[in-house]
């Protein structure tokens, strides 16, 4: 247990690089909207926008983590129990078999792949969130049928 | 494959939250072994089985396995 207490200590330590990373693009992006607000029509605020909304979630998502873990470290049966969550074979059979860590991975660098690219080409954009979006899909509707299966 | 988890479990007064936090696992997949829809593994069906100190034959029906 101690080393899984210091690898959430690790994984708290890098979620809040993470939110901190955000948060700077969140201003950035607010910046771009500020300018467009002035010269173009409603449309082309929407890559702005759909960024706004992904590291938006994406902070949400870190700090509902990082909360989960502090909780976990202050109490012994929290630590047990997020432990046997994450090494439970179950779950683990269910995201081999969903396409596991590479596709999940593969998501999360398309994603921030398109995040990048909106400040340079909306079509280029548009094409990498439809593709992580199809993806993530597929891997959705995956992880539920084996979830029913076993 | 059946098992006798659910039985034991009732004996010993445990939940299925209970018995999975005991041997590592969480309470979907301990509701998945009982339901017969999931085969344990060999380490989880030893954990189990030394948790209510029987052997694994004693836990695990293994009747309707082929070739046994």
């Amino acid at each position: 247990m101690e080393n899984y207490k210091r690898l959430l200590k690790q994984r708290i330590w890098m979620y809040i690089s993470v939110i901190i990373g955000s948060i700077a693009l969140i201003i950035k992006t607010v910046d771009r909207i500020n300018i467009r607000k002035e010269t173009g029509d409603f449309l082309d605020g929407m890559v702005e926008g759909i960024q706004m909304g992904l590291l938006t979630a994406l902070t949400g998502i870190f700090i509902f983590m990082i909360v989960k873990y502090l909780r976990a470290l202050k109490s012994e049966r929290q630590l047990k129990m997020c432990y046997n969550s994450e090494h439970d074979e179950r779950k683990m059979i269910i995201k081999q078999k969903a396409g596991g860590n590479i596709m999940l991975s593969c998501i999360v660098i398309i994603v921030f792949a398109a995040i990048i690219a909106g400040y340079y080409n909306k079509t280029v954009f548009l094409s990498l969130l439809a593709c992580g979006f199809v993806q993530m899909q597929v891997m959705s509707v995956a992880k539920l049928y084996y979830r029913k299966k076993y | 494959m059946n098992t006798r988890i659910k039985e034991l479990r009732k004996k010993h007064k445990l939940s299925q939250a209970d018995l999975a936090f005991e041997v590592g696992t969480t309470r979907q997949t301990i509701t998945s072994i009982e339901c017969g829809k999931y085969t344990a593994s060999l380490v989880l069906a030893y954990k189990i089985a030394k948790y209510f100190g029987l052997t694994i034959e004693e836990v695990f029906d293994f009747s309707d396995v082929e070739g046994i």
